[in-house]
Protein backbone atom coordinates (compact mmCIF):
# COMPACT_ATOMS: atom_id res chain seq x y z
CA UNK A 1 0.00 0.00 0.00
CA UNK A 2 2.45 2.41 0.80
CA UNK A 3 2.22 5.90 2.80
CA UNK A 4 -1.49 7.40 1.83
CA UNK A 5 -1.89 10.61 2.78
CA UNK A 6 -4.81 11.25 4.69
CA UNK A 7 -5.18 14.98 4.10
CA UNK A 8 -3.87 16.23 1.05
CA UNK A 9 -4.74 20.31 0.33
CA UNK A 10 -3.12 22.13 -2.73
CA UNK A 11 -3.66 26.14 -3.17
CA UNK A 12 -6.48 26.07 -1.21
CA UNK A 13 -8.65 28.89 -0.28
CA UNK A 14 -11.16 28.57 2.73
CA UNK A 15 -13.01 31.36 4.50
CA UNK A 16 -16.75 31.92 5.60
CA UNK A 17 -18.08 32.87 2.17
CA UNK A 18 -16.72 34.48 -1.10
CA UNK A 19 -17.59 38.20 0.69
CA UNK A 20 -15.60 38.60 3.30
CA UNK A 21 -12.49 37.07 1.67
CA UNK A 22 -10.40 33.95 2.41
CA UNK A 23 -9.10 33.46 5.59
CA UNK A 24 -6.51 30.21 4.33
CA UNK A 25 -4.58 31.23 0.98
CA UNK A 26 -2.85 29.09 -1.71
CA UNK A 27 -2.63 26.50 1.23
CA UNK A 28 -0.79 23.70 0.69
CA UNK A 29 -0.13 20.49 2.59
CA UNK A 30 -0.07 16.66 2.87
CA UNK A 31 -0.74 14.84 6.00
CA UNK A 32 0.23 11.32 6.07
CA UNK A 33 -1.74 8.46 7.56
CA UNK A 34 -0.96 7.86 10.81
CA UNK A 35 0.58 11.39 12.04
CA UNK A 36 -0.20 13.32 14.66
CA UNK A 37 0.30 16.45 13.67
CA UNK A 38 -0.20 19.84 15.73
CA UNK A 39 -1.35 23.11 14.57
CA UNK A 40 0.48 26.54 15.88
CA UNK A 41 -0.23 30.03 15.02
CA UNK A 42 -1.83 33.60 16.21
CA UNK A 43 -5.34 34.02 16.30
CA UNK A 44 -6.53 34.64 12.79
CA UNK A 45 -4.36 32.44 11.18
CA UNK A 46 -7.00 29.98 10.03
CA UNK A 47 -6.30 27.32 12.30
CA UNK A 48 -9.96 26.15 12.91
CA UNK A 49 -11.02 26.83 9.56
CA UNK A 50 -8.49 24.43 8.19
CA UNK A 51 -10.29 21.87 10.72
CA UNK A 52 -13.62 22.85 9.56
CA UNK A 53 -13.05 22.96 5.35
CA UNK A 54 -11.06 19.27 6.29
CA UNK A 55 -14.42 18.29 8.49
CA UNK A 56 -16.79 19.61 5.64
CA UNK A 57 -18.08 22.45 7.94
CA UNK A 58 -17.11 24.82 5.18
CA UNK A 59 -16.60 24.85 1.55
CA UNK A 60 -13.33 26.01 -0.38
CA UNK A 61 -13.50 28.69 -1.82
CA UNK A 62 -10.98 27.31 -4.49
CA UNK A 63 -8.03 24.91 -4.52
CA UNK A 64 -8.21 21.16 -4.03
CA UNK A 65 -8.74 19.60 -0.52
CA UNK A 66 -9.21 15.77 -0.31
CA UNK A 67 -9.84 13.67 2.34
CA UNK A 68 -8.23 9.96 2.26
CA UNK A 69 -8.08 10.21 -1.39
CA UNK A 70 -11.96 11.66 -1.44
CA UNK A 71 -13.77 14.90 -1.09
CA UNK A 72 -13.93 15.74 2.58
CA UNK A 73 -18.40 15.25 1.77
CA UNK A 74 -17.47 12.10 1.22
CA UNK A 75 -15.17 11.40 3.70
CA UNK A 76 -17.75 13.10 6.46
CA UNK A 77 -20.56 10.91 4.92
CA UNK A 78 -18.87 7.58 6.04
CA UNK A 79 -17.67 8.63 9.13
CA UNK A 80 -13.87 8.97 8.66
CA UNK A 81 -13.88 12.05 10.77
CA UNK A 82 -14.53 12.87 14.22
CA UNK A 83 -14.42 16.31 15.72
CA UNK A 84 -13.43 17.36 19.23
CA UNK A 85 -14.45 21.11 19.99
CA UNK A 86 -12.53 23.36 22.86
CA UNK A 87 -15.96 23.13 24.73
CA UNK A 88 -16.80 19.48 25.16
CA UNK A 89 -19.87 20.07 24.11
CA UNK A 90 -21.80 17.35 25.73
CA UNK A 91 -25.72 17.42 25.64
CA UNK A 92 -26.80 18.37 29.57
CA UNK A 93 -29.89 15.56 29.08
CA UNK A 94 -28.19 12.22 27.85
CA UNK A 95 -25.83 10.36 30.88
CA UNK A 96 -22.29 10.12 30.28
CA UNK A 97 -23.19 6.51 28.33
CA UNK A 98 -25.73 8.21 26.09
CA UNK A 99 -23.27 11.16 24.88
CA UNK A 100 -20.94 8.18 24.14
CA UNK A 101 -23.38 6.79 21.61
CA UNK A 102 -24.94 9.72 20.05
CA UNK A 103 -23.57 9.16 17.04
CA UNK A 104 -25.08 5.90 16.93
CA UNK A 105 -28.23 7.68 17.06
CA UNK A 106 -28.26 10.18 14.45
CA UNK A 107 -27.45 9.69 10.62
CA UNK A 108 -28.18 6.72 10.53
CA UNK A 109 -24.98 4.67 11.52
CA UNK A 110 -25.25 1.35 13.38
CA UNK A 111 -22.49 0.76 15.47
CA UNK A 112 -20.24 -1.15 13.53
CA UNK A 113 -19.33 -5.04 14.42
CA UNK A 114 -16.38 -5.44 16.47
CA UNK A 115 -16.68 -1.82 17.01
CA UNK A 116 -15.70 -1.02 20.87
CA UNK A 117 -18.63 -0.07 23.31
CA UNK A 118 -19.01 3.23 25.03
CA UNK A 119 -18.07 0.96 28.29
CA UNK A 120 -15.04 -0.41 26.75
CA UNK A 121 -14.07 3.63 25.48
CA UNK A 122 -15.12 5.08 29.01
CA UNK A 123 -12.63 2.50 30.15
CA UNK A 124 -9.88 3.37 27.41
CA UNK A 125 -10.10 7.03 28.74
CA UNK A 126 -9.85 6.34 32.75
CA UNK A 127 -13.20 7.01 34.04
CA UNK A 128 -15.38 3.37 33.58
CA UNK A 129 -17.08 4.19 36.57
CA UNK A 130 -19.02 7.78 35.49
CA UNK A 131 -21.04 5.61 32.66
CA UNK A 132 -24.34 7.06 34.29
CA UNK A 133 -23.36 10.28 35.90
CA UNK A 134 -24.94 13.51 33.68
CA UNK A 135 -22.01 16.38 32.27
CA UNK A 136 -23.24 18.58 35.14
CA UNK A 137 -21.60 16.30 37.44
CA UNK A 138 -18.21 15.78 35.54
CA UNK A 139 -14.68 17.93 35.93
CA UNK A 140 -13.98 19.78 32.72
CA UNK A 141 -11.19 17.43 32.45
CA UNK A 142 -13.43 14.78 32.71
CA UNK A 143 -15.93 16.09 29.66
CA UNK A 144 -12.98 16.13 27.48
CA UNK A 145 -12.43 12.63 28.05
CA UNK A 146 -16.06 12.06 27.59
CA UNK A 147 -16.20 14.11 24.12
CA UNK A 148 -13.10 12.20 23.06
CA UNK A 149 -14.53 8.85 24.06
CA UNK A 150 -17.65 9.95 21.95
CA UNK A 151 -15.40 10.60 18.98
CA UNK A 152 -13.56 7.46 19.09
CA UNK A 153 -16.93 5.80 18.92
CA UNK A 154 -17.75 5.38 15.48
CA UNK A 155 -13.66 4.34 14.88
CA UNK A 156 -13.00 7.36 12.63
CA UNK A 157 -9.73 7.37 10.55
CA UNK A 158 -8.75 10.86 11.28
CA UNK A 159 -9.42 12.40 14.33
CA UNK A 160 -9.47 16.64 14.07
CA UNK A 161 -9.03 18.60 17.74
CA UNK A 162 -9.94 22.02 18.14
CA UNK A 163 -8.03 23.07 21.15
CA UNK A 164 -9.63 20.35 23.47
CA UNK A 165 -7.55 21.58 26.25
CA UNK A 166 -7.59 24.77 26.30
CA UNK A 167 -10.04 25.32 29.11
CA UNK A 168 -8.62 22.84 31.47
CA UNK A 169 -5.34 23.61 34.37
CA UNK A 170 -2.17 22.48 33.53
CA UNK A 171 -1.81 19.60 35.69
CA UNK A 172 -5.36 18.02 33.60
CA UNK A 173 -3.59 18.87 30.17
CA UNK A 174 -0.25 17.07 31.07
CA UNK A 175 -2.34 14.00 31.84
CA UNK A 176 -4.89 13.95 28.80
CA UNK A 177 -1.78 15.22 26.60
CA UNK A 178 -0.01 11.59 27.74
CA UNK A 179 -2.98 9.76 27.64
CA UNK A 180 -3.57 11.14 23.64
CA UNK A 181 -0.19 9.92 22.98
CA UNK A 182 -1.13 6.34 24.40
CA UNK A 183 -4.29 6.55 22.27
CA UNK A 184 -2.54 7.69 19.33
CA UNK A 185 0.20 5.01 20.13
CA UNK A 186 -2.42 2.46 19.69
CA UNK A 187 -5.25 3.19 17.25
CA UNK A 188 -2.57 4.88 14.75
CA UNK A 189 -5.44 7.34 14.21
CA UNK A 190 -4.65 10.49 11.96
CA UNK A 191 -5.21 13.30 14.10
CA UNK A 192 -5.06 16.84 13.55
CA UNK A 193 -4.61 19.02 17.22
CA UNK A 194 -4.77 22.84 16.80
CA UNK A 195 -3.28 24.43 20.42
CA UNK A 196 -2.55 27.72 21.33
CA UNK A 197 0.10 25.71 23.52
CA UNK A 198 3.87 25.72 22.41
CA UNK A 199 4.45 23.34 25.15
CA UNK A 200 1.49 21.10 24.00
CA UNK A 201 2.35 21.52 20.64
CA UNK A 202 5.81 20.54 20.77
CA UNK A 203 5.32 17.39 23.49
CA UNK A 204 2.08 15.82 20.73
CA UNK A 205 3.11 16.37 17.72
CA UNK A 206 4.97 14.26 15.19
CA UNK A 207 5.65 17.19 12.81
CA UNK A 208 4.47 21.09 14.19
CA UNK A 209 2.70 23.14 11.25
CA UNK A 210 3.26 26.85 12.28
CA UNK A 211 0.59 29.09 10.57
CA UNK A 212 0.89 32.92 9.64
CA UNK A 213 -1.93 35.26 9.67
CA UNK A 214 -3.84 37.47 7.50
CA UNK A 215 -3.62 35.94 5.34
CA UNK A 216 -3.38 32.53 6.97
CA UNK A 217 -0.75 30.29 5.17
CA UNK A 218 2.00 27.81 5.84
CA UNK A 219 4.61 29.60 8.19
CA UNK A 220 6.99 26.17 8.64
CA UNK A 221 6.74 22.95 9.10
CA UNK A 222 9.01 21.72 12.13
CA UNK A 223 9.68 17.78 12.92
CA UNK A 224 9.88 16.43 15.90
CA UNK A 225 10.21 13.00 15.45
CA UNK A 226 14.37 13.56 15.55
CA UNK A 227 14.11 14.06 19.04
CA UNK A 228 11.49 11.71 20.12
CA UNK A 229 11.94 8.20 21.01
CA UNK A 230 10.26 5.41 18.85
CA UNK A 231 7.15 5.43 20.78
CA UNK A 232 6.79 9.50 19.68
CA UNK A 233 8.02 10.37 23.72
CA UNK A 234 10.13 12.80 24.79
CA UNK A 235 10.14 13.78 28.71
CA UNK A 236 8.89 17.29 29.02
CA UNK A 237 12.09 18.79 30.71
CA UNK A 238 14.36 17.18 27.98
CA UNK A 239 17.26 19.82 27.09
CA UNK A 240 15.84 19.12 22.78
CA UNK A 241 12.13 20.03 23.94
CA UNK A 242 13.07 22.92 25.65
CA UNK A 243 15.12 23.97 22.45
CA UNK A 244 12.70 22.99 19.79
CA UNK A 245 10.03 24.92 22.06
CA UNK A 246 12.62 27.71 21.75
CA UNK A 247 12.63 27.53 17.87
CA UNK A 248 8.24 27.11 17.34
CA UNK A 249 8.71 30.34 19.59
CA UNK A 250 10.74 32.27 17.73
CA UNK A 251 8.67 31.02 14.72
CA UNK A 252 5.47 32.27 15.92
CA UNK A 253 7.26 35.83 16.66
CA UNK A 254 8.20 36.12 13.20
CA UNK A 255 5.00 35.52 11.94
CA UNK A 256 3.27 38.25 13.75
CA UNK A 257 1.79 36.39 16.90
CA UNK A 258 0.92 39.08 19.77
CA UNK A 259 1.47 38.54 23.17
CA UNK B 1 -25.95 41.54 46.58
CA UNK B 2 -26.97 40.60 50.23
CA UNK B 3 -26.18 37.20 51.25
CA UNK B 4 -27.83 34.32 51.18
CA UNK B 5 -30.89 33.11 54.39
CA UNK B 6 -29.78 30.87 56.17
CA UNK B 7 -31.62 27.14 56.05
CA UNK B 8 -34.45 26.84 58.55
CA UNK B 9 -35.26 30.78 57.91
CA UNK B 10 -35.66 30.69 54.06
CA UNK B 11 -38.78 28.38 54.95
CA UNK B 12 -40.15 30.17 57.62
CA UNK B 13 -39.93 33.68 56.17
CA UNK B 14 -42.25 34.01 53.86
CA UNK B 15 -44.83 31.80 55.83
CA UNK B 16 -44.47 34.09 59.21
CA UNK B 17 -44.43 37.37 55.98
CA UNK B 18 -48.02 35.69 54.69
CA UNK B 19 -49.34 35.31 58.37
CA UNK B 20 -48.64 38.87 59.63
CA UNK B 21 -50.42 39.96 56.44
CA UNK B 22 -52.97 37.93 57.21
CA UNK B 23 -53.26 39.26 60.54
CA UNK B 24 -53.06 42.93 60.35
CA UNK B 25 -56.19 42.60 57.89
CA UNK B 26 -57.88 40.22 60.37
CA UNK B 27 -57.53 42.74 63.29
CA UNK B 28 -56.36 46.67 61.56
CA UNK B 29 -59.04 46.80 59.03
CA UNK B 30 -61.75 47.14 61.26
CA UNK B 31 -60.44 49.45 63.33
CA UNK B 32 -59.46 51.74 60.64
CA UNK B 33 -63.35 51.32 60.19
CA UNK B 34 -63.56 49.52 56.90
CA UNK B 35 -66.37 48.32 56.64
CA UNK B 36 -66.83 44.47 55.94
CA UNK B 37 -68.75 44.92 52.69
CA UNK B 38 -66.07 46.45 51.08
CA UNK B 39 -63.21 44.29 52.67
CA UNK B 40 -64.52 41.37 54.77
CA UNK B 41 -62.12 40.16 56.76
CA UNK B 42 -60.05 36.17 56.49
CA UNK B 43 -62.45 35.05 59.26
CA UNK B 44 -65.22 35.79 57.47
CA UNK B 45 -64.02 34.61 53.86
CA UNK B 46 -63.04 31.59 55.81
CA UNK B 47 -66.51 31.17 56.78
CA UNK B 48 -68.18 31.51 53.49
CA UNK B 49 -65.85 29.01 52.61
CA UNK B 50 -67.58 26.58 55.42
CA UNK B 51 -71.28 28.06 54.28
CA UNK B 52 -71.33 27.31 50.63
CA UNK B 53 -68.65 25.06 49.92
CA UNK B 54 -71.31 23.09 47.42
CA UNK B 55 -71.89 26.54 45.54
CA UNK B 56 -68.10 27.10 45.80
CA UNK B 57 -67.20 23.63 44.49
CA UNK B 58 -69.86 23.96 41.64
CA UNK B 59 -68.16 27.24 40.39
CA UNK B 60 -64.74 25.51 40.19
CA UNK B 61 -65.13 22.78 38.32
CA UNK B 62 -65.97 24.79 35.15
CA UNK B 63 -63.24 27.47 35.55
CA UNK B 64 -60.36 24.40 36.18
CA UNK B 65 -61.54 22.61 32.96
CA UNK B 66 -61.36 25.90 30.70
CA UNK B 67 -58.03 27.01 32.34
CA UNK B 68 -56.55 23.75 31.91
CA UNK B 69 -58.02 22.93 28.37
CA UNK B 70 -57.14 26.45 27.51
CA UNK B 71 -53.54 25.60 28.95
CA UNK B 72 -52.79 22.39 26.78
CA UNK B 73 -54.33 24.29 23.66
CA UNK B 74 -52.30 27.24 23.59
CA UNK B 75 -49.48 25.99 24.97
CA UNK B 76 -49.39 23.07 22.47
CA UNK B 77 -50.01 25.42 19.23
CA UNK B 78 -47.64 28.03 20.32
CA UNK B 79 -45.04 24.66 20.59
CA UNK B 80 -46.25 23.46 17.29
CA UNK B 81 -46.17 26.92 15.83
CA UNK B 82 -42.36 27.58 17.08
CA UNK B 83 -41.03 24.17 15.37
CA UNK B 84 -42.64 25.54 12.53
CA UNK B 85 -41.24 28.87 11.85
CA UNK B 86 -37.73 27.38 13.22
CA UNK B 87 -37.77 24.54 10.54
CA UNK B 88 -38.76 27.07 8.00
CA UNK B 89 -37.22 30.90 8.16
CA UNK B 90 -39.45 32.04 5.28
CA UNK B 91 -43.07 30.84 7.43
CA UNK B 92 -41.60 32.83 10.13
CA UNK B 93 -40.60 35.82 7.73
CA UNK B 94 -44.31 36.23 6.43
CA UNK B 95 -46.66 35.12 9.58
CA UNK B 96 -44.77 35.93 12.59
CA UNK B 97 -45.37 39.94 12.19
CA UNK B 98 -49.20 38.94 11.63
CA UNK B 99 -49.03 37.08 15.16
CA UNK B 100 -47.44 39.83 16.54
CA UNK B 101 -50.27 42.58 15.48
CA UNK B 102 -52.90 40.38 16.79
CA UNK B 103 -51.33 39.73 19.86
CA UNK B 104 -51.28 44.38 20.54
CA UNK B 105 -55.31 43.59 20.32
CA UNK B 106 -55.89 43.59 24.26
CA UNK B 107 -57.64 40.40 25.41
CA UNK B 108 -60.60 42.35 26.56
CA UNK B 109 -61.44 43.70 22.85
CA UNK B 110 -60.78 40.09 21.16
CA UNK B 111 -62.99 38.32 24.09
CA UNK B 112 -66.71 39.45 22.66
CA UNK B 113 -65.38 38.38 19.02
CA UNK B 114 -64.54 34.74 20.54
CA UNK B 115 -67.52 34.64 22.05
CA UNK B 116 -69.20 35.87 19.21
CA UNK B 117 -67.59 33.14 17.28
CA UNK B 118 -67.83 29.90 19.74
CA UNK B 119 -71.24 30.78 21.43
CA UNK B 120 -71.62 30.70 25.12
CA UNK B 121 -70.78 27.12 26.27
CA UNK B 122 -67.13 26.86 27.90
CA UNK B 123 -65.50 26.40 24.34
CA UNK B 124 -64.65 30.30 24.14
CA UNK B 125 -63.41 30.12 27.72
CA UNK B 126 -61.07 27.35 26.67
CA UNK B 127 -60.14 29.43 23.93
CA UNK B 128 -59.41 32.86 25.22
CA UNK B 129 -57.44 31.07 27.99
CA UNK B 130 -55.23 29.53 24.91
CA UNK B 131 -55.02 32.94 23.68
CA UNK B 132 -53.66 34.77 25.96
CA UNK B 133 -51.11 31.82 26.91
CA UNK B 134 -50.16 31.19 23.19
CA UNK B 135 -48.06 34.22 22.84
CA UNK B 136 -45.55 34.57 25.08
CA UNK B 137 -45.09 30.19 25.10
CA UNK B 138 -44.62 31.03 20.86
CA UNK B 139 -41.61 33.35 21.29
CA UNK B 140 -40.21 31.62 24.56
CA UNK B 141 -40.31 28.46 22.82
CA UNK B 142 -38.54 30.32 18.89
CA UNK B 143 -35.56 31.64 21.28
CA UNK B 144 -35.13 27.96 23.26
CA UNK B 145 -35.38 26.20 19.77
CA UNK B 146 -32.38 28.55 18.52
CA UNK B 147 -30.43 28.47 21.78
CA UNK B 148 -28.53 25.92 20.30
CA UNK B 149 -24.23 26.74 20.69
CA UNK B 150 -22.11 26.98 17.32
CA UNK B 151 -20.17 23.85 18.10
CA UNK B 152 -23.38 22.16 18.78
CA UNK B 153 -24.46 22.62 15.42
CA UNK B 154 -21.41 21.62 13.95
CA UNK B 155 -21.00 17.91 15.81
CA UNK B 156 -24.49 17.18 14.46
CA UNK B 157 -23.20 18.66 10.76
CA UNK B 158 -20.20 16.61 10.88
CA UNK B 159 -22.20 13.68 12.20
CA UNK B 160 -24.27 14.17 9.31
CA UNK B 161 -27.54 14.30 11.30
CA UNK B 162 -30.86 15.17 9.37
CA UNK B 163 -32.89 17.83 10.09
CA UNK B 164 -35.50 16.20 11.81
CA UNK B 165 -32.68 14.50 14.35
CA UNK B 166 -31.58 17.73 14.77
CA UNK B 167 -34.79 19.05 15.81
CA UNK B 168 -35.42 16.04 17.74
CA UNK B 169 -32.27 15.07 19.46
CA UNK B 170 -30.58 19.18 19.70
CA UNK B 171 -33.22 21.64 19.07
CA UNK B 172 -36.46 20.32 21.48
CA UNK B 173 -34.03 19.03 24.33
CA UNK B 174 -32.54 22.51 23.95
CA UNK B 175 -35.91 24.68 24.52
CA UNK B 176 -36.99 22.68 27.45
CA UNK B 177 -35.92 25.49 30.38
CA UNK B 178 -37.50 27.57 27.78
CA UNK B 179 -40.71 26.21 27.87
CA UNK B 180 -41.24 25.51 31.05
CA UNK B 181 -39.84 29.19 32.35
CA UNK B 182 -43.31 30.25 30.14
CA UNK B 183 -45.50 27.27 31.29
CA UNK B 184 -44.70 28.48 34.77
CA UNK B 185 -46.20 31.74 33.92
CA UNK B 186 -49.13 30.85 31.25
CA UNK B 187 -50.23 28.61 34.51
CA UNK B 188 -51.75 32.21 35.89
CA UNK B 189 -52.62 33.88 32.93
CA UNK B 190 -54.65 30.46 31.56
CA UNK B 191 -57.15 30.99 35.05
CA UNK B 192 -57.17 34.61 34.26
CA UNK B 193 -58.29 34.12 30.43
CA UNK B 194 -60.79 31.31 31.69
CA UNK B 195 -62.07 33.75 34.52
CA UNK B 196 -62.13 36.91 31.73
CA UNK B 197 -63.96 34.36 29.51
CA UNK B 198 -66.89 33.94 32.67
CA UNK B 199 -67.39 37.30 32.57
CA UNK B 200 -68.32 38.21 29.67
CA UNK B 201 -71.09 35.45 29.09
CA UNK B 202 -71.26 32.79 31.61
CA UNK B 203 -74.11 32.01 34.42
CA UNK B 204 -71.41 29.25 35.96
CA UNK B 205 -67.12 29.58 36.73
CA UNK B 206 -65.18 31.72 39.16
CA UNK B 207 -65.79 34.75 36.68
CA UNK B 208 -69.56 34.46 36.50
CA UNK B 209 -69.35 34.59 40.34
CA UNK B 210 -67.33 37.43 40.98
CA UNK B 211 -69.40 39.12 38.83
CA UNK B 212 -72.68 38.14 40.48
CA UNK B 213 -71.22 38.36 43.94
CA UNK B 214 -70.03 42.44 43.54
CA UNK B 215 -73.20 43.35 41.90
CA UNK B 216 -75.09 41.72 45.12
CA UNK B 217 -72.83 43.17 47.62
CA UNK B 218 -71.99 39.83 48.38
CA UNK B 219 -68.36 40.57 49.75
CA UNK B 220 -67.78 37.63 51.23
CA UNK B 221 -68.79 35.19 48.69
CA UNK B 222 -66.75 37.72 45.96
CA UNK B 223 -63.59 37.18 48.31
CA UNK B 224 -63.84 33.72 48.40
CA UNK B 225 -63.87 33.44 44.55
CA UNK B 226 -61.41 35.44 43.78
CA UNK B 227 -59.11 32.90 46.80
CA UNK B 228 -60.53 30.07 44.80
CA UNK B 229 -58.74 31.55 41.57
CA UNK B 230 -55.61 32.38 43.21
CA UNK B 231 -55.23 28.98 44.51
CA UNK B 232 -56.11 27.09 41.31
CA UNK B 233 -53.35 29.09 39.70
CA UNK B 234 -51.20 28.27 42.93
CA UNK B 235 -51.96 24.29 42.46
CA UNK B 236 -51.72 24.68 38.70
CA UNK B 237 -48.41 26.33 38.60
CA UNK B 238 -47.14 23.31 41.46
CA UNK B 239 -48.25 20.87 39.34
CA UNK B 240 -46.11 22.54 36.00
CA UNK B 241 -43.03 23.04 39.10
CA UNK B 242 -43.35 19.39 39.91
CA UNK B 243 -43.35 18.21 36.16
CA UNK B 244 -39.95 20.45 35.45
CA UNK B 245 -37.71 18.72 37.90
CA UNK B 246 -38.81 15.55 36.54
CA UNK B 247 -38.10 16.24 33.15
CA UNK B 248 -34.79 18.46 34.44
CA UNK B 249 -33.37 16.20 36.79
CA UNK B 250 -30.24 16.32 34.66
CA UNK B 251 -29.58 19.47 35.92
CA UNK B 252 -28.99 18.25 39.44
Amino acid sequence: MGATLAIEAKALDVGYGPASGAVLQKFDLDVPSGELLTVIGPSGCGKSTFLRAVADLLQPLSGSLKVLGDSPHAARSRRDISFVFQDSTLLPWRTVLENITLPHDVGGFRQKPGAPTAQDLLALMGIPALGGRYPSQLSGGQRQRVAIARALISQPRILLMDEPFGALDEITRDRLNDELLRLWRETRTTILFVTHSIMEAAYLGNRVLVLAANPGRVHAIRDMRGIKDGRGEIAREHPALVSAMAELRSDLAACGAKG
Amino acid sequence: MSEAIARPWNSILPVAGALSVIVAWQFLLPLAGVPSYIVPTPTEIAGIFAKESALLWRNFWPTLQEALLGFALGNGVAVLLAIIFVWNRYVQAAYFPVILFLNTIPILALAPIIILIFGLGQMPKIVIAAVICFFPTLVNMIRGLESVSSSEKELFRVLSASKWETLWRLRLPRSLPFLFSSLRIATATAVIGAVVGEWIGSDKGLGAMIIQATFNYQSGRLYAAITLCSMLAIAFFLVVVAVERVVMRYER
